[in-house]
């Protein structure tokens, strides 16, 4: 299939603003622009039906403050649909991630970094969709939106889906009274798994990774 | 002649056109060299020459020797046909020549080039453009040839034909002149014919041809042209030389049973008519079971008068193990013989496959083998899947068509090659040494689905003077998904030494196995087992490929971008703007009507982009400080600026299409 983005392009020497681009990973076919406008319809619509129903909940004025995680938790929870592989094939997803912005309205973060450009898979929609996959119980305990931000940014956590699946287990973090011991926790993962140049952490067996996970948390929370 | 020169015409004013002729000769040779060599198209065209001479239409009667004479100064490859007309007719002049010749005015087309006239109502003749003969002039040291005609009348005529700077004359001498003429001019090697036929001599043929006879390839050249006339009509075809008499026969390897045997699986279709109303008569496939056939018979040989022309190669679709195995024939009825011939190439080698009649027998023949190694040789994909994949290579092919015209012209962008990227870098005390993969198709990193990739295999090396604990892990992973393991081995190394090389693996692609399409990587790592490091990537190495999709370009032209270009633009085809690395993409209006037009097929869509690329890469060409493409010159004046330019992408078009 192809995804429709609008990027700012120079057309004959000029800038123009939110011009289509279909992205797509094969020539376009009359087939595939059609489909292409479709998705681009139903991207739409979703992100207005989305926008709509977080203004309508008084989420969306959390945009910009403090306990915004609620709302890109709610966002997240929403956007399960990209994963949905009859509605987006797996090979667009990437492309899909990206799109997102031009159709979120008042959802949109602040201005499209380059990294969301470059990467959309570590932007930001798709990070929302990675929030929701936990309990809310647990997000709501881990900090901020900045403290989930760098722990899956992490290469380590990223690398190894073990870790957030441990995460995930962990509902007495959500316990813990504890203020940004995400952030905390990702600081002290990252520090124990960066021993050396480039680390393997499949080597361990679970068992083993969740003893060091432990450990780091046991350090986090000892203090 | 047309109408309108003849009112302007003077005497004494216009000259002919002066054709240097061993120029010439040499342009009607090069192009047999291109295709089987001069020894293949000798038997080819003298045999040719004789069953379209033939007396009756099943060959009765009829036979044809080759034979190798040294003489005392020569040596002569003569080549005699009977049980057929001769070169009855008269000796013709340039009067003669401006009128259609009839069929029996044998003798004048032979000595004249390009006279034919197609007998009505007769079967389809062989030869009809006259340069076969050219061959056997090619194939004299001397450029010289001989030769006689014995009528059923009883009438005798000798002749010769040589070749000069501007000319290539002939002379003919009728009964006892041409008899005297023959004996004086052979040093009485050869003696008039006594049977009625035809003989053309080639004087001192060139070392090719001769040592083509004497080591029985000529022999094995004319079965396989002539299998059919060998096998259905029992058609005599003699080679003589060194006092040897051997009779061509089919090449023992062109066996066509009928029915399936152990060591053969048989194809057949009869009487079919297929899309255009083309009939054929047979379609013969033969696969040999055992294991790849000899080259000079693999494909659908596409026969035309008892002769073959060429082969259809079922490469296109099939994988080696089975395209090389199989071998076979088509024929065809008469009139769509007629088609064929319009569609030959003049040396009866080649069939120009853009014409409506050969095209749907290519087609014909391609679907057919499909449904054949379906049905009995094991093959499970899925003919037109493949087509299709096939049109999904089409932004591939245009890409690196551009890029490779970019590059000879000293145009580059990011770097060129095919391998699989990683590796590399620092070379390590304690490694992974990894072969390349094996793809589908070579130089070409991408697999689809149904294809496998070979060769996965690797081996740790430990170069170190200390003995290693390390775990040995090689697995195939898609943006970090772990798809597959292929080895997770602990091993201990002594110093100096290294470990078995683990695999070959095979990775066959599904839907099921891989629903992700775009960029996979093989990963083989070495990680560390011992205390201090435990878990420490020591070394890896990966390879990457892309299923489903194209790797990225290599050269100028990154990538073709489709845009949507608003109102005030909507004129525009497209430009070139500067790439993500260090080349360019190609940015086109997919609202263009012109795009409109050429998207509904991707192989038209490729076309439409290569030709706005083309103009491109002049443009960018131009914008260089010495640009390769124009001469100063061109650059003079506006009017021949955009004629080289025209010129220009006319060439590169007709490199792409061609």
């Amino acid at each position: 299939m192809a995804v429709i983005i609008r990027e700012d392009r120079i057309i004959a020497g000029q800038k123009v603003r939110g011009v289509k681009v279909y992205k797509a990973d094969r020539l376009l076919t009359r087939e595939l622009r059609e489909q292409a406008e479709k998705l681009d319809q139903f991207l739409a619509e979703k992100m207005k039906e989305i926008e709509e129903e977080m203004r309508k909940k008084d989420l969306l004025k959390l945009k910009n403050r403090r306990g915004v995680i609620k709302l890109w938790y709610e966002v997240g929870r929403r956007l399960s649909f990209v994963m949905d592989t009859s509605l987006v094939p797996a090979e667009d997803r990437k492309y899909v991630w990206r799109a997102l912005y031009d159709h979120a309205g008042d959802l949109v973060p602040r201005k499209l970094s380059e990294r969301a450009r470059k990467r959309p898979e570590n932007s930001h929609f798709k990070y929302c969709y990675e929030l929701a996959q936990f309990s809310w119980q647990l997000v709501k305990a881990s900090g901020n939106w900045t403290a989930w931000v760098e722990f899956l940014d992490s290469p380590v956590i990223r690398d190894d889906r073990r870790i957030i699946r441990w995460l995930a287990r962990k509902q007495k973090f959500a316990e813990s009274p504890k203020q940004d011991w995400l952030r905390m926790l990702t600081r002290e993962i990252r520090r124990t798994f960066k021993k050396f140049r480039k680390w393997d952490t499949s080597i361990l067996s679970d068992k083993e990774l969740d003893a060091r996970l432990e450990k780091s948390f046991n350090k986090v929370f000892a203090v | 002649m047309g109408g309108f020169i003849k009112p302007f015409l003077v005497a004494g004013e216009i000259r002919p056109t002066y054709i240097n002729w061993p120029g010439h000769l040499k342009g009607i040779v090069d192009a047999y060299e291109e295709h089987s060599g001069i020894p293949h198209g000798v038997q080819k065209d003298a045999i040719q020459n004789g069953w379209d001479a033939r007396k009756y239409k099943k060959g009765r009667g009829w036979s044809f020797v080759f034979e190798l004479t040294e003489g005392e100064a020569h040596t002569f490859l003569t080549m005699t046909d009977t049980g057929t007309h001769g070169l009855t007719g008269r000796i013709l002049t340039e009067e003669d020549m401006l009128e259609d010749l009839p069929p029996i005015e044998r003798w004048g087309r032979f000595e004249n080039l390009a006279f034919t006239k197609e007998p009505a109502g007769e079967s389809v003749p062989l030869g009809s453009r006259g340069r076969g003969k050219f061959i056997f002039v090619g194939a004299s040291k001397e450029n010289v040839i001989l030769y006689d005609s014995l009528r059923e009348d009883g009438a005798y005529r000798y002749g010769f034909r040589y070749i000069e700077r501007t000319g290539s004359p002939v002379a003919a001498y009728d009964e006892e002149r041409g008899k005297e003429k023959l004996a004086e001019m052979t040093s009485g090697t050869l003696q008039p014919l006594t049977e009625v036929g035809t003989r053309v001599v080639i004087v001192d043929p060139i070392e090719d041809l001769v040592h083509a006879i004497r080591s029985g390839e000529f022999s094995r050249y004319i079965g396989e042209t002539w299998w059919e006339i060998l096998t259905k009509y029992k058609a005599e075809i003699v080679l003589r030389h060194d006092g040897l008499d051997v009779k061509a026969t089919p090449p023992k390897d062109f066996f066509l049973p009928e029915e399936d045997t152990g060591e053969y699986r048989v194809w057949v279709k009869k009487h079919k008519r297929i899309p255009g109303g083309y009939k054929i008569k047979k379609l013969h496939t033969v696969s040999r079971r055992k294991g790849e056939v000899a080259p000079d018979i693999r494909g659908i040989s596409i026969q035309r008068g008892g002769m073959k022309i060429c082969c259809v190669d079922p490469s296109r679709y099939l994988p080696p193990e089975i395209r090389d195995t199989i071998y076979g024939y088509i024929t065809l009825d008469e009139s769509t013989e007629l088609g064929l011939r319009e569609a030959e190439g003049v040396e009866h080698y080649t069939f120009d496959f853009r014409k409506t009649t050969v095209n749907a027998i290519r087609q014909y023949i391609w679907n057919e083998m499909s449904e054949f190694a379906k049905a009995k040789l094991g093959w499970g994909a899925d003919i037109r899947e493949i087509r299709r994949r096939q049109q999904r290579n089409a932004e591939r092919l245009a890409l690196n068509a551009i890029n490779r015209i970019a590059r000879e012209i000293g145009l580059l962008g990011i770097g060129g090659g095919t391998k699989s990227g990683g590796g590399g870098g620092e070379w390590k005390e304690i490694r992974v040494q990894m072969p390349a993969l094996k793809f589908p198709r070579e130089r070409d990193l991408r697999v689809d689905y149904g294809e496998n990739l070979g060769n996965i295999s690797a081996r740790v090396v430990n170069a170190s003077e200390n003995r290693i604990k390390v775990r040995f892990k090689m697995y195939i992973h898609y943006s970090g998904k772990l798809i597959d393991t292929y080895v997770e081995k602990d091993l201990s190394l002594q110093p100096d030494s290294q470990s078995e090389m683990f695999g070959p693996y095979k990775e066959v692609f599904s839907k099921k196995r891989h629903p992700d399409k775009g960029r996979y990587t093989i990963m083989a790592r070495i990680l560390s087992l011992m205390e201090d490091n435990r878990g420490e990537v020591l070394d890896e190495k990966k390879k990457n490929f892309y299923l489903e999709e194209n790797p990225p370009a290599r050269g100028l032209f990154e990538k073709f971008e489709p845009v949507e270009y608003p109102e005030g633009y909507q004129k525009m085809i497209g430009e070139a703007m500067p790439g993500e690395s260090e080349g360019y993409k190609i940015q086109y209006n997919i609202t263009h009507p012109a795009c409109r037009v050429a998207e509904s097929n991707e192989t038209d869509l490729a076309e439409y982009l290569f030709r706005l690329a083309a103009h491109e890469l002049c443009r960018i060409d131009l914008l260089q400080e010495k640009p390769k493409l124009f001469e100063e010159a061109d650059r003079e004046t506006p009017d021949a600026l955009l004629q080289k330019t025209l010129r220009i992408i006319g060439d590169f078009i007709f490199t792409y299409l061609s």
